[in-house]
C-alpha cells in the first residue's frame, strides 16, 4: 500500500514537473532579447541566434541550472540589456523611482491646492 | 507628371503658408481682421493644396509610378490595389503629408466654427506656424515626390506582413487623433495669448480634445488587433516603445479631457488645463519623433536615417519650447473660492488627473529611460512587460475606486448620500461576485488578480448604478458607455491574463497529444498555390472536454524575396478565443512547430476599446449638434 | 519664482535634451556589448579545422602574451570584405591570428582559406557556435584581442583600418 502511494505522488509529481520545464523553458526564452533583431524575444525569433541560444538555455536547464543562473550567465556576455525584465539594480533605479517621484510632486501640488487660502 | 503636380502643389501650400503667416500678423498687429477674407483664402488653398499633393502621390502609387522613389521602396506592380492606395501613407514620406494635411484639415474645419474672431485668427495663426515647420522639414529632408532617374521597371516594396486591411486603415486612425490635438494646442495658446482661457474656451474645447481622443483610442485598438491576429504569438500588447507612443497622448488626452470638464463647470484648473493642452501635443510629437528618427529598437519603428531625426528633434524641442514658455508668461492666474471640500467631484478628477499623469510618466520612463542610458553611459536595460505591470497595478486599483465614486459626486454640494448608498450596496456585491469568479474558474490566485477584478466590477456596478440614477440618460451618455467600456475592459484584461493556456509541441501529421485538458490532433496538410505564394494548411483539431474545434493555420512561402510567414487560425466566440499557430521545426526536420494558445475574452478586450471610443463619439456628435 | 527665471530654466532644459538625443543619434547602432572586456576568456577546447589531432585549447592562449582570436565563416560575406585585413597582420606584422570557424562545414571553409589564403595560425572548429556564445559574441565577424587569456578589447564586425590600429598599438 505504502508503495502503490509512494508511486501515485512520484507520478503526480513528475508530471508536474515536465510540464512545469516546458513552462519554465518558455518563460525564460520569452525573457531573453533576440539581440540581431529588432525587439523580439528568442521566443519569437527564428533567426540563428535566438535558436543557437534556445539550444544552449535548454542543455543549460537539463543539467539542472535555474532560472537566475541562465540569466546570470547570459548577462555576464552580454550585458543587462538581453534579460526583458530589469531587475532591481543601480541602473534601473532611476526606471523605478522616476514615476513614484511624478506621483508624490502631484500629490504634494493637489494637497496644496486643495489647503491654499480661500476667498 | 503627377508627380510633378504634387511637388508643386507642396511648394505652393509653403508659400501660400508664408503670405497667411504675414496676414495673420499683420492682422494681430492692427488688432483688427479686415483682412479677413484673405486670410480665409490663403487657409482655404492651403488645405485644398496639400489634398491634391497627397491625392496625387496615391495616384502614383496606383499607377506604379516608379520614377518616384517613395513609390519605387515601397510598392510593386503586383500588390492588390488597396495596397497600393494605403502604402501611400504607409511609409514615412507619404506618412508624413497625411500627418500635414491632418494639421491643414483641422484648422480649415475650425475656422468654420463659431469663435470669437480674436481666437479664431489666433489658433489658424498657430496652426499655421506648426504646418510651416512641417512642411519645411517635409520639402527639405523627406519629400515623397523625389525622382529617380532612369525610372526602374519594378519597385522594392512587397513585404507580404504588410499587406493586410488593417494595417492599411491604422494610420489614418492614429493621425487623425494625435495630429489631431495640435488644434486644442494652438487654440489653448491663442486662449492664453488672448487672455481668454475660461469657461467659454473650455466649452468649444470639449469637441477638439474628445473628437481626436476617441479616433485614437480606435486607432490604437485596431493596432492591437492587428498584432493579435497577424504576429502569432497570442499576444496583443507588448509594451513595445512604438506602442507606447500612441499610448502616451492617449493618457494625456484622457487626463486633458476630464480637466477640461473641470474648467468648463466651474471655472477652476485653468493652468492646468491649459498645460495639459499643450504638453498632449508635445506627446503626439514625442512619439512621433521616437518612431521615426531611428533611435527605437522595434519591430516596427521605420527605418530611418538620424539625419532626418536632428530636423524632427529641432523642430519639436523649438515646439516645445515657444509653447511651455507662452504658458509660462501667459498662464491664467485664478484665485481660489469658496468653501473647501474633498467630496466634491471636480477634486476627484484632480485625484485622478495626477494617477494619470503618473501613469503616463511610468510608459514615459519605460519607453525614454533605456534610449538616454544608452547615451549617457553606454549601458543598455530593457524594458519588459513586468516593469510596468508591476508599477502601475496597485496605483490602477486606487484610480479604478476614485473613478467608480467620482461621477456620482455633485459638482457643488457636498453630498454622501449617493456614494454611501452606492458603496455599501455594490462593494459587497463586487466581492461576492468577483470571489465566486476567482474561486470558481482561478486556480491561481494571488492579491494582484484578486484587486483587479474586485475593482474592475465594482467600477462596472458604479457606472450601472450611475446609470440608473440618470433623470435624463443622453445627458451623461458619453461618459457613461466609455466608463462602463473602461471597466469591462480591466476585466477582460485580468480575466485573460490570469486564465490564458498556452502549448506549444512538435508534431507530425497523425498525431495526437493530450495536454493539460486539451487534446490535440493533427490531422492532415493540403497545399495550395497562389499567384505569389504556396501555403501548406494544417489541419487540427483540438478537443476540450466535451467541446470541438477545428483550427487551420498555415505557412506561406512567398517567392519575390523568398519569406515564409506564418498565418494564424482564430476561432472566436464571446467566451474565448481557441488560437493555432505553426511554424517550420528548427531542431526536428519533419515536424512542425505547433502553438496553441486558449485567450479568453479577447472579443470582450475588442468591444471594451469599440466602447470607450463609441462613447467619446456619441459626445462629439451631441457637441456638434449644440 | 520670476517668470523670466522659470523660461531661463526651461531653456537650459531643453538644451540639455537636445543634447542627449543628440548623442543617442549619432551613437553607434550596433550592440557593443562589452561584458567580457578584462574578463578571462572561457574554458574551452576545439579540434583545429585541418588537423583533428590538434586542439585549439583556451588554457594554451591564455598562455601567450598577446593574441587576436577571429570569429569568422565561410559563408559570411564581410569576413571576405575584412580577410585583407587579417592577411596584413600577418603578414606584416607578425600578429599571432587564432582563427574560430563559426558554424561552418569544414569543406566550405578549407575552400575560403585556399582562396583567399590563410592568416591563422590555428583555427578551432565551432560547429555548433557554443563557443561564440561562451564568448559573448552574437554574429561574424567578431575579433578579440587577448593578453594573457585576458580579454582587453573586442572588435564586432569586420575590421577596419581604425580597428587594425587599436591593434597594434595594444600590442606595444
Amino acid at each position: 500500500m505504502k508503495k502503490f502511494i509512494f508511486i501515485v505522488i512520484f507520478f503526480i509529481l513528475s508530471s508536474n514537473v515536465f510540464s512545469a520545464n516546458e513552462e519554465l523553458k518558455n518563460k525564460i526564452y520569452k525573457n531573453i532579447r533576440c539581440i540581431v533583431c529588432q525587439g523580439q524575444s528568442i521566443y519569437e525569433s527564428n533567426s540563428d541566434f535566438a535558436i543557437d541560444l534556445k539550444k544552449l538555455i535548454s542543455k543549460k536547464l537539463d543539467n539542472g541550472e535555474n532560472e537566475k543562473q541562465i540569466y546570470e550567465f547570459l548577462i555576464s556576455r552580454y550585458g543587462d540589456w538581453i534579460v526583458f525584465n530589469p531587475g532591481l539594480n543601480f541602473n534601473s533605479l532611476a526606471l523605478w523611482l522616476l514615476p513614484l517621484i511624478v506621483f508624490m510632486i502631484g500629490g504634494f501640488l493637489i494637497f496644496r491646492l486643495n489647503n491654499k487660502k480661500r476667498k | 507628371m503627377a508627380g510633378y503636380i504634387g511637388n508643386l502643389a507642396l511648394f505652393f501650400s509653403l508659400i501660400f503658408n508664408v503670405f497667411l503667416i504675414f496676414s495673420l500678423i499683420k492682422g494681430i498687429r492692427n488688432n483688427n481682421f479686415k483682412n479677413l477674407k484673405t486670410i480665409n483664402f490663403f487657409n482655404n488653398s492651403i488645405f485644398l493644396l496639400l489634398l491634391i499633393s497627397f491625392l496625387t502621390l496615391i495616384y502614383c502609387f496606383i499607377v506604379s509610378d516608379f520614377s518616384n522613389v517613395a513609390v519605387y521602396q515601397n510598392s510593386h506592380t503586383t500588390k492588390p490595389l488597396i495596397y497600393k492606395i494605403s502604402g501611400a501613407w504607409g511609409n514615412h514620406e507619404g506618412s508624413m503629408v497625411l500627418f500635414i494635411l491632418i494639421l491643414s484639415l483641422f484648422s480649415f474645419v475650425f475656422f468654420r466654427t463659431k469663435v470669437s474672431e480674436k481666437l479664431r485668427v489666433y489658433t489658424v495663426f498657430f496652426q499655421a506656424i506648426l504646418i510651416l515647420i512641417f512642411l519645411i522639414f517635409l520639402i527639405l529632408t523627406s519629400n515623397p515626390f523625389d525622382q529617380m532617374d532612369p525610372r526602374p521597371s519594378q519597385g522594392l516594396g512587397l513585404n507580404p506582413i504588410l499587406q493586410d486591411p488593417l494595417l492599411a486603415i491604422h494610420p489614418p486612425f492614429l493621425y487623425f487623433g494625435y495630429v489631431g490635438f495640435s488644434l486644442v494646442f494652438s487654440f489653448a495658446l491663442a486662449g492664453l495669448v488672448t487672455n481668454n482661457f475660461d469657461k467659454s474656451w473650455s466649452k468649444i474645447a470639449n469637441f477638439w480634445i474628445i473628437l481626436p481622443w476617441s479616433l485614437l483610442t480606435i486607432g490604437i485598438g485596431l493596432g492591437s488587433f492587428w498584432a493579435y491576429y497577424e504576429l502569432g504569438w497570442g499576444g496583443y500588447w507588448f509594451w513595445d516603445p512604438v506602442e507606447n507612443a500612441s499610448l502616451m497622448p492617449w493618457l494625456a488626452a484622457t487626463a486633458l479631457i476630464h480637466s477640461n470638464i473641470v474648467t468648463f463647470k466651474k471655472d477652476k484648473l485653468h493652468s492646468w488645463t491649459a498645460l495639459l493642452s499643450i504638453f498632449t501635443f508635445i506627446m503626439s510629437l514625442l512619439g512621433t519623433f521616437l518612431v521615426r528618427s531611428g533611435v527605437l529598437n522595434s519591430v516596427h519603428a521605420f527605418a530611418n536615417d538620424p539625419y532626418r531625426g536632428v530636423y524632427i528633434l529641432s523642430a519639436i524641442l523649438f515646439i516645445t519650447f515657444f509653447s511651455l514658455a507662452i504658458f509660462i508668461i501667459k498662464s491664467p492666474k485664478k484665485v481660489l473660492y469658496g468653501k473647501y471640500s474633498f467630496f466634491l467631484r471636480d477634486n476627484f478628477i484632480l485625484i485622478n488627473n495626477c494617477f494619470l499623469i503618473f501613469f503616463l510618466s511610468v510608459v514615459l520612463v519605460g519607453t525614454v529611460y533605456p534610449i538616454i542610458l544608452d547615451a549617457i553611459s553606454g549601458k543598455s536595460i530593457s524594458v519588459g512587460p513586468v516593469y510596468y505591470h508591476t508599477i502601475l497595478a496597485p496605483f490602477l486599483f486606487v484610480f479604478l475606486f476614485f473613478m467608480s465614486h467620482g461621477p456620482l459626486l455633485s459638482w457643488n454640494k457636498e453630498d454622501k448620500f449617493l456614494q454611501i448608498k452606492n458603496f455599501k450596496i455594490f462593494f459587497p456585491i463586487s466581492i461576492v461576485i468577483s470571489s465566486v469568479i476567482i474561486f470558481w474558474f482561478f486556480d491561481y490566485k494571488d492579491i494582484i488578480l484578486i484587486l483587479g477584478l474586485l475593482f474592475s466590477v465594482y467600477l462596472i456596478a458604479s457606472v450601472i448604478f450611475d446609470w440608473f440614477s440618470q433623470k435624463k440618460l443622453s445627458l451623461n451618455f458619453g461618459r457613461l458607455v466609455s466608463h462602463l467600456g473602461f471597466g469591462t475592459l480591466i476585466f477582460a484584461i485580468f480575466i485573460n491574463a490570469y486564465l490564458s493556456k498556452e502549448i506549444n509541441a512538435a508534431m507530425k501529421v497523425g498525431d495526437e497529444i493530450k495536454i493539460q485538458e486539451f487534446i490535440i490532433k493533427f490531422k492532415s496538410i493540403n497545399k495550395i498555390k497562389k499567384e505569389n505564394y504556396e501555403e501548406v494548411f494544417g489541419n487540427f483539431l483540438v478537443t476540450n472536454k466535451d467541446k470541438q474545434v477545428e483550427l487551420t493555420p498555415s505557412i506561406r512561402k512567398y517567392d519575390q524575396p523568398i519569406q515564409f510567414t506564418s498565418e494564424t487560425s482564430i476561432k472566436t466566440n464571446f467566451i474565448v478565443d481557441y488560437y493555432f499557430a505553426i511554424n517550420l521545426s528548427e531542431f526536428e526536420k519533419d515536424k512542425i512547430m505547433v502553438r496553441f494558445y486558449y485567450k479568453p475574452l479577447m472579443f470582450w478586450i475588442w468591444l471594451s476599446i469599440l466602447l470607450i471610443a463609441f462613447g467619446g463619439i456619441y459626445q462629439t456628435f451631441k457637441l456638434r449638434n449644440e | 519664482m520670476n517668470n523670466k527665471y522659470k523660461i531661463i530654466i526651461l531653456g537650459i532644459t531643453i538644451v540639455i535634451i537636445f543634447v542627449l538625443f543628440l548623442r543617442v543619434l549619432n551613437s553607434n547602432k550596433t550592440y557593443q556589448p562589452n561584458q567580457m572586456i578584462g574578463k578571462k576568456i572561457p574554458e574551452f577546447i576545439l579540434e583545429d579545422l585541418f588537423n583533428k589531432n590538434t586542439k585549439l585549447d583556451s588554457k594554451v592562449l591564455s598562455g601567450k602574451d598577446f593574441a587576436v582570436l577571429n570569429i569568422w565563416a565561410s559563408w559570411c560575406i564581410p569576413c571576405r570584405i575584412e580577410h585583407p585585413f587579417l592577411m596584413d597582420l600577418k603578414d606584416k606584422n607578425q600578429i599571432n591570428i587564432i582563427g574560430l570557424n563559426y558554424k561552418d562545414e569544414s569543406v566550405n571553409a578549407k575552400n575560403f582559406l585556399k582562396k583567399y589564403g590563410n592568416p591563422y595560425s590555428l583555427i578551432g572548429v565551432d560547429k555548433k557556435g557554443e563557443v561564440a556564445i561562451q564568448l559573448g559574441a552574437y554574429g561574424v565577424p567578431e575579433t578579440y584581442v587577448l593578453k594573457k587569456g585576458k580579454i582587453i578589447f573586442k572588435h564586432i564586425g569586420p575590421l577596419n583600418e581604425d580597428a587594425v590600429n587599436k591593434i597594434l598599438e595594444l600590442k606595444k
